[in-house]
């Protein structure tokens, strides 16, 4: 009985802010769990309504009722900002793996056209060390025939006056 | 006076998913939300399917309410404009025509929703008889630190101050007060008209 009474001291109370904060929490907390307490918050304002002059001529005891039965049926509360995240959700999963597949896509065809000059027998990578002495001597033998002809047509343009625009380099094998 | 603080704990209760907290804020601002919308709205069953409307609302936007401003404004920008397209949507006249908006809503027609009208309506003067009544009859520390409290919106401190009491009387006071009008406010709460 004397807790009771201390409950709703502290009502009366909370009703006026005067209570610590953890004492408002804890007061919320039990207010929201008994329905007599709660009567008796509607009470208390009531009253308060009435020496404020803020009541109208005429008011409805089963207002708050028949909200919470519509509030009941209805989903919890979202900000916008949720709303959003939650309907973009799917459009930011969708990206993320549009994304990963472009990615995917390009590493691929990179491989593929790797693999296509290689097989085409272009050099892409630059030879080393002994590597590098033999395929040069391998590319000289096959720029011999060219160099012959350039320079024999070299030497007939030479005569009719026109310069030619390649230069002959020798080339000595060590 | 500010109790703004109570108010954004349940808001923030309830937008943690605790409807409990919601139904306390509607049992605290149901009085000031009905005569709100009074000021539009004539008929006591409209006034009723307005509030509720307006309620269910707010429910519905609390995710955005941030506390940048009090929840009583808030929830009173809601009253009206919600009143305000009840009116529209029943196809009266606005506000500044020939007829008085609140005579327009007196022409009867549809509801706009099919929530139930109260069974239980109580005519502000019957309450305001009864705590006139007691408050005449409270000993005289009593009414004298209710009304520095309701009417004048003082502190306890500063009402202890005032009076030269300490705080933890002034509260036990106002409680005292507050119960006694209770008591006599109860049965006609229970028993509607």
């Amino acid at each position: 009985m004397k807790s009771r009474t201390m409950d709703q001291e502290s009502l009366s109370a909370l009703m006026d802010d005067e209570l610590t904060l953890f004492e408002k929490h804890r007061q919320l907390t039990r207010l929201m769990r008994d329905h007599e307490l709660q009567q008796q918050w509607q009470r208390y304002h009531l009253v308060r309504d009435e020496l404020q002059h803020h009541l109208p001529q005429q008011f409805s005891l089963d207002l708050a009722d028949s909200v919470a039965a519509v509030v009941a049926e209805e989903p919890l509360p979202q900000s916008e900002v949720e709303k959003v995240a939650v309907t973009s959700g799917w459009r930011r999963q969708l990206a993320a793996v549009a994304m990963v597949a472009s990615v995917a896509g390009v590493a691929l065809i990179a491989l593929f056209v790797t693999q296509n000059v290689e097989r085409s027998g272009v050099p892409i990578t630059v030879a080393s060390g002994e590597n590098r002495t033999e395929k040069a001597g391998a590319s000289l033998q096959q720029m011999r025939p060219y160099l012959v002809n350039h320079t024999a047509l070299a030497s007939g343009l030479r005569s009719q006056g026109f310069s030619p625009y390649v230069t002959l380099v020798g080339h000595h094998r060590q | 006076m500010s109790d703004a603080d109570v108010d954004l704990l349940l808001v923030r209760k309830v937008q943690q998913g605790d409807k409990a907290a919601f139904d306390l804020l509607v049992r605290k601002y149901q009085n000031r939300v009905l005569g709100v919308i009074s000021q539009y709205i004539r008929h006591s069953g409209d006034i009723h399917d307005v509030a509720q409307e307006s309620f269910i609302s707010a429910y519905r936007a609390i995710g955005n309410f941030r506390g940048e401003s009090a929840f009583y404004s808030w929830l009173y920008r809601i009253a009206v404009n919600t009143s305000k397209n009840w009116i529209k949507a029943r196809g009266c006249r606005p506000p500044g025509s020939d007829i008085d908006v609140a005579d327009a809503i007196d022409y009867g027609m549809e509801p706009l929703t099919n929530y139930d009208t109260p069974d239980t309506l109580i005519h502000s003067h019957q309450v305001a008889e009864v705590i006139g009544q007691v408050m005449e009859e409270m000993p005289q520390d009593l009414r004298l630190t209710i009304t520095m409290r309701e009417v004048e919106g003082m502190s306890y401190q500063e009402i202890a101050e005032a009076i030269d009491i300490p705080v933890g009387t002034v509260r036990s006071r106002i409680f005292r007060a507050r119960e006694m009008i209770d008591n006599r406010i109860r049965p006609l709460m229970e028993g509607g008209d």
